[in-house]
């Protein structure tokens, strides 16, 4: 009798074992912040699987840990949601929005709150362990911004949406901070390692590869420091905009790939640079249109979207040239997409998330909020794009406040799908976390 | 009181459904002419809507919005039809990013001497009903004007925008019917060329508008010195902008 196993037989018994699934534990999955999922994701879309609310918008992204997906919500807490079953597993309050995505390393949740500190969180119970704080936080700001009026008036800028996603590496927390720095803090006892100042508020995400922390600023240059020490190693200069500061600044993460860093910029470009020198490879000028999202990399290709323009771009990793024709997202996109398998997965700002086939780039589905369904007070038009007309009075006044929170309720989606076991998780601004399946 | 009898019943509906019919078949003459004053019906969000509506000079409609709350007096209607006592006119300057979400209004008079319709803004509608609340109020876009040689010819400058510097040539002359108006190119890091539409100058200041674009460029000009010194606005986006005659051609 032939001892061996069938094949068929083998593979139903592997079929039959558990997987567990190895989703994204931080933000864009991994330090280099690639933004491609260790699994495929769903190519048609079944059902919501579950619903979870929050008492705010949800601009996190979530992450995955031990079978639950923990995310923060502008309500002020962290949550851990059984992925299963959609039940809430712990959660824990924080002083102020929690607008960035957890990380989690080992037992340990970082997540950094709009209270101006970093939390460290044991994963099983939310427990807190230690609190780090920075000198507080704080909007991007600025005299005229976006051509407001009275042009010498300081505005807040409400597209600032996102926190600094902490990023952990070689036992180090790092993340930036609207106090204008870089911050490297010990996982294990949260004091601070090092801390880098830039020119002004810090968002982003730090990616890291080859001993190097690459972050951008609102100060339109994008870092790369040393990630021993917190020593700038070389800094590029993108566009500034000192009428009105509308086309400046990184709200991009860097991803980082075979010796490249691609990131986008509010200056209407997507750059690609040397990692080793900061020396510009080439950019894609989006026509003025930001590029908050940022780019996932895979295989060659770069995966990113703009927002006024609602473009879903693939260019190719060495030359910027175009890989696929261009997409409509139909509204702005802020969220990072996600390649995932033969699929990219996208939230849009019209409460919609979009799953593309990474190939040509057709939606392949879309799921949509049922405020975006109802849209009762015109947010969106027949055709699902922004409103501006009549979001906004004509006298540009009121960008600052009524119209830019009208938008959100649709249920925009801000935060990037995380994808396990074939269930799509992502949270929006309607408060809820949805898992699409 | 007591209750009608079947027949007498019917023949009361049959009289109520005659009045209501010869109602219904001959609205009131309602002549378009006047301010018009009410509400678009969009849920959670009403929109108060002052519309005037006239002949201007020629005999021809004219007309204008005013969206209180909005920020928004005068503004021009375009596409205004009107036969009998239908209107219908679009309010692309009165809602930014009008001319791709084509905001309308179709209108119909009503037997109360209203008008009643739809208003529609991105594909999306909503009912309208407006009453007369006085004469009409047609506010006319500033007109414009014939130029003078002074002006005429071409000043060339630069401004900076969005952090990019764009480079400008300015042309001005008299058309056909005696209007000012020109050309506009625009060179950043792609070259925009754009109709000159209107030229509305005064004695000191003029106003360009090349309004496919919403662009506008004002200033003081000084005739001497071969400068006009002003600003360039699109939108929200407004930069210095100091222009001078191309070299070589007269000040006169």
């Amino acid at each position: 009798m032939n001892a061996r196993i069938p094949s068929v037989v083998l593979a139903t018994l592997l079929a039959l074992v558990p997987t567990v699934p190895r989703a994204q534990q931080m933000f864009r999955g991994d330090p280099a912040h690639q933004g491609v999922a260790t699994e495929a994701a769903p190519r048609a879309f079944h059902r919501v699987k579950w619903t979870f609310p929050t008492g705010g918008r949800v601009v996190s992204s979530a992450v995955w840990h031990d079978g639950a997906v923990l995310f923060g919500s502008d309500d002020g807490n962290v949550y851990a949601v059984d992925a299963a079953s959609g039940r809430q597993r712990w959660m824990t309050r924080t002083g102020g929005p929690v607008a960035s995505t957890p990380a989690v390393s080992g037992d340990r949740v970082f997540a950094v709150s709009y209270d101006g500190r970093l939390y460290a969180l044991d994963a099983r119970s939310g427990e807190v362990l230690w609190k780090f704080a920075t000198e507080g936080e704080r909007r991007f700001e600025a005299k005229g911004l976006h051509g407001l009026q009275p042009r010498n008036q300081t505005y807040p800028d409400l597209y600032d949406v996102y926190l600094s996603s902490p990023v952990v590496v070689d036992g180090r927390v790092v993340f930036g901070s609207g106090d204008g720095h870089v911050y490297a803090v010990d996982a294990g006892s949260g004091k601070l390692a090092w801390k880098f100042a830039t020119g002004d508020v810090v968002h982003a995400s730090p990616a890291y590869a080859d001993g190097l922390v690459v972050v951008g600023s609102w100060d339109g240059r994008l870092y790369a420091l040393d990630a021993a020490t917190g020593t700038q190693r070389w800094a590029f200069q993108a566009g500034l905009d000192p009428l009105i500061h509308n086309q400046q600044g990184f709200q991009s993460s860097a991803a980082i790939a075979d010796g490249s860093v691609f990131v986008g910029c509010r200056d209407g470009h997507l750059y690609a640079l040397d990692l080793r020198t900061g020396a510009p490879k080439w950019n894609v000028d989006t026509e003025g249109s930001w590029v908050n999202a940022s780019p996932a990399v895979a295989q060659g290709r770069v995966y990113f979207a703009t927002s006024d323009t609602a473009q879903y771009r693939v260019v190719d990793a060495a030359t910027g040239r175009p890989a696929q024709a261009m997409g409509s997202t139909q509204a702005y996109v802020f969220g990072s997409p996600t390649v995932a398998g033969d699929t990219v997965l996208l939230g849009v700002l019209n409460g919609t998330v979009q799953a593309r086939d990474r190939a040509d780039g057709r939606v392949l589905w879309a799921f949509r909020t049922e405020a975006a369904k109802a849209d009762r007070d015109w947010v969106l038009s027949a055709e699902g794009r922004f409103n501006p007309g009549w979001l906004y009075a004509s006298t540009w006044g009121d960008l600052s406040n009524d119209g830019t929170r009208r938008q959100d309720r649709v249920g925009s989606f801000y935060a990037t799908p995380l994808v396990a076991a074939g269930v799509v998780y992502i949270g929006s601004a309607d408060g809820n976390v949805y898992a699409i399946e | 009181m007591p209750a009608l009898a079947p027949w007498r019943r019917g023949a009361a509906l049959f009289v109520l459904l005659a009045a209501g019919l010869a109602c219904a078949g001959a609205p009131a003459a309602t002549d378009p002419a006047g301010r018009w004053e009410g509400v678009a019906d969009i849920p959670g969000q009403p929109l108060r809507l002052v519309l005037d509506l006239d002949h201007d000079a020629q005999g021809r409609w004219a007309g204008s919005a005013i969206l209180p709350g909005r920020g928004v007096k005068g503004a021009a209607v375009d596409g205004l039809a009107v036969d009998g006592c239908d209107v219908r006119l679009g309010l692309a300057a009165a809602f930014p990013g009008g001319d791709t979400l084509q905001p309308r209004l179709v209108l119909a008079c009503q037997a109360d001497g209203a008008f009643a319709g739809t208003f529609t803004l991105g594909g999306r509608s909503a009912a309208v009903s407006l009453h007369r609340s006085g004469p009409a109020q047609v506010d006319r876009p500033p007109a414009a004007s014939a130029i003078t040689p002074a002006l005429a010819g071409t000043w060339t400058g630069r401004y900076d925008l969005g952090g990019y510097p764009r480079a400008v040539t300015l042309t001005l002359g008299n058309g056909p019917g005696g209007a000012g108006g020109g050309q506009l190119v625009i060179v950043g890091k792609r070259t925009t060329t754009l109709q000159v539409d209107q030229v509305v100058q005064g004695r000191e200041f003029v106003t360009v508008r090349a309004s496919s674009a919403g662009l506008s460029i004002e200033g003081r000009f000084a005739v001497q010195e071969g400068v006009i010194d002003g600003t360039v606005s699109q939108g929200p986006f407004e930069a210095a902008l100091v222009l001078h005659r191309q070299p070589g051609e007269k000040t006169s």
